[in-house]
């Protein structure tokens, strides 16, 4: 019997019993869309955690200080070697992969203007920063390396601060705020760019030159962190080789020290974070499978009965002239036609609910093309393992005896 | 063919095992069918003879014995072969029809083509002549449960011939029908023998069995009688003494 007649078979035998056959698919559909829905879910989780971290740049490489260890004593970061002005320009000059680096120091502080004020975190950096974080500017200009060698008085706001201390709309470049009753001009607005992966309104940000932070606000004692861009993404790892050979010979460590600072990458942060959603992915998968699941133990169910009523058309057939094989096929095909159909439109369905969801909820979903293609073939996969057993048994009936069930 | 025969028995047995049982449905039975014969088996339920004609339609194998089908040894073949031969060899008439329900008159007469890989096309005309040696060609796309008995079964005859088998067996083909519709069914198969195939029934109605030409009867898993039928009736003749006993009730 050719392919083509054996699916004509079975959709005919299919149509025959169309709310049978209906409800019996949908179980295949809920299953699975409820899988391509869940997975969708969280993928997109993940996809956004990594969105939200690759949004600071993915070749970005952070070096600390780290806590020197004598005599199993840890001293806390601050005690040791800090990392210097110096090592920055040796690294910017001798490292290869380095594209950018720039000197940060971090703090948190009160800041003022007019009667209005704001606690927003500053950042000391200098002229390569938002080239390192991929950052464009909204208005003005950013600090310049003549500002950050002079520990100018200047400095760049994002957008949370420029609401919450102008909001009357005014253009805040040239206002003057006050830092820790340090007065420093606005230069430069920054572009929004939301919350970090870690929740942190990243636009509550004021940027100041590095030299400014360390003479004028934080003072000499805040040690100096780096952030540094490598040339590409793929050269993320021989960049952090050079600048840990650099610096361990900078700092004159022996072969047996460790390393008195620590250089992470975006992927190990983004990695560690989206690992959570990873977990959540696989959970909501396998629960939804389980629908699946449930739905080809609907089909086998139906399959069993539809052998058992159609037992005399087996044996007609058998009697023209029907094969073993020949009504294996046929009940294979009606339930590969069953989970088939189920999948496909499972998967159209799941992928407007996934859609829905992230319009209705705003969640981030993603249909990734993998969850499609695997789901489509687990489906086929579930309508040949669930069909077996029924058709096996209708190609071993006796055709004598099937001839004569009433 | 070697001397014309299409079916040569010699000596089989069957023995069915049913638990601890042993019934011996069949006691060494040998007879031969010749091309173009017409032969009615009979006998009482339980004489074997129903366990002959599952034999003989190739739907189970001898015990013992040897069955030669057109020259096939078909004693010792497997499932698969035994349905390849059935779908070259045997035409099957069932007593309650055994038609596909909820399917048309065309696509039950198309079914032994389907395991036989004839192309759609031919498919479809091969049938629809079959319909019409039956005198159904008008109700190729009626469905089969909308007929009356004897036009289903007339249905089932054309299934029976459309694979061009040489043999039509049939089983009981009468015993749903009233006897008019019997006469008719039986002249059908008359025209059959006239055109060369050969024809095996099984029944227990005498009436019928006088439409064949030779009469085999079973009794106890034997061969009792084996006789060429004398007086044969001829089925086109009585059904028009049927019509004017009708005229003669007016």
């Amino acid at each position: 019997m050719s392919l083509y007649l054996v699916l004509q078979l079975a959709f005919r035998a299919l149509r025959r019993n169309m709310l049978r056959t209906f409800l019996t698919t949908l179980g295949i559909i809920i299953g699975v869309a409820s899988v391509i829905t869940m997975v969708a879910i969280g993928q997109g989780a993940k996809e956004s955690i990594r969105a939200s971290i690759a949004s600071m740049g993915v070749n970005i490489l952070f070096i600390s200080p780290s806590s020197p260890n004598r005599g199993g004593v840890s001293l806390g970061a601050a005690q040791g070697v800090s990392l210097t002005d110096e090592d920055a320009a040796a690294i910017a000059s001798e490292c290869s992969y380095v594209r950018y680096i720039s000197p940060t120091v971090q703090t948190s502080y009160q800041i003022v203007y007019g009667n209005l004020n704001w606690s927003a975190s500053i950042i000391g950096c200098n002229a390569d920063y938002l080239s390192i974080r991929d950052w464009p500017l909204f208005t003005g200009e950013f600090l310049s390396e003549q500002e950050v060698r002079t520990a100018a008085k200047v400095c760049v706001i994002g957008k949370t601060v420029t609401d919450r201390l102008f909001p009357t709309g005014q253009d805040p470049v040239g206002e003057i705020i006050r830092i820790k009753k340090v007065p420093f001009r606005i230069i430069g607005t920054l572009i929004p760019r939301g919350q970090s992966s870690f929740g942190q309104d990243q636009d509550n940000v004021v940027m100041i030159p590095y030299t400014s932070a360390q003479k004028r606000i934080a003072g000499r004692t805040r040690w100096l962190t780096f952030m540094v861009s490598a040339v590409t993404q793929d050269l993320m790892v021989p960049a952090q080789e050079q600048i840990r050979d650099l610096l361990r010979q900078r700092h004159k460590l022996r072969p047996e020290d460790e390393d008195n600072f620590s250089i992470r990458n975006q992927t190990d942060i983004a990695n560690m974070a989206s690992s959570t959603a990873q977990v959540m992915t696989l959970l909501l998968g396998s629960i939804a499978s389980i629908s699946l699941l449930v739905g080809g133990i609907g089909i086998m169910n139906i399959m069993l009965v539809s052998v058992t009523e159609r037992t005399r058309e087996i044996g007609i057939r058998m009697a023209v002239g029907a094969k073993e094989k020949d009504i294996m096929l046929q009940f294979l095909a009606e339930s590969i036609v069953i989970s088939l159909t189920g999948g496909i439109v499972g998967i159209i369905l799941g992928t407007f609910f996934s859609w829905a969801i992230s319009l209705l909820l705003n969640w981030r979903t993603s249909v990734s093309l993998s969850s499609v293609v695997l789901s489509f073939l687990f489906s086929a996969l579930v309508g040949v393992f669930f069909g077996y057993q029924p058709a096996r048994k209708a190609a071993k009936l006796n055709p004598i005896e099937a001839l004569r069930y009433e | 063919m070697d001397n014309g025969l299409v079916i040569k028995i010699s000596d089989v047995h069957k023995i069915y095992n049913i638990g601890e049982i042993k019934v011996n449905a069949l006691r060494g039975v040998s007879f031969e069918v010749k091309c173009n014969e017409f032969v009615a088996i009979m006998g009482p339920s339980g004489s074997g003879k129903s366990t002959m004609m599952n034999i003989i339609g190739c739907l189970d194998s001898p015990s013992s014995g040897s069955y030669f089908l057109d020259g096939i040894d078909a004693a010792k073949l497997n499932k698969d072969q035994l349905a390849e031969v059935r779908n070259k060899k045997i035409g099957f008439v069932f007593q309650n029809f055994n038609l596909l329900s909820r399917t048309m008159a065309l696509e039950n007469v198309e079914l032994p083509m389907m395991y036989n890989n004839v192309p759609k096309v031919e498919r479809h005309k091969r049938a629809k002549e079959a319909l019409a040696v039956v005198g159904l060609a008008k109700r190729a796309k009626n469905y089969t449960t909308q007929m009356s008995g004897g036009e289903q079964q007339r249905v089932a005859i054309a299934r029976a011939l459309v694979n061009n088998t040489p043999i039509i067996l049939a089983d009981e083909p009468t015993g749903n029908l009233d006897t008019r519709t019997s006469v008719e069914i039986m002249s059908i198969f008359q025209a059959l023998n006239d055109k060369g195939i050969t024809i095996i029934i099984v029944t227990h109605e005498h009436d019928i069995a006088q439409y064949a030409k030779r009469k085999v009867v079973f009794r106890d898993g034997k061969i009792v009688l084996d006789e060429s039928i004398p007086d044969r009736l001829v089925a086109t003749e009585v059904i028009k003494s049927l019509n004017t006993d009708v005229t003669g009730y007016r």
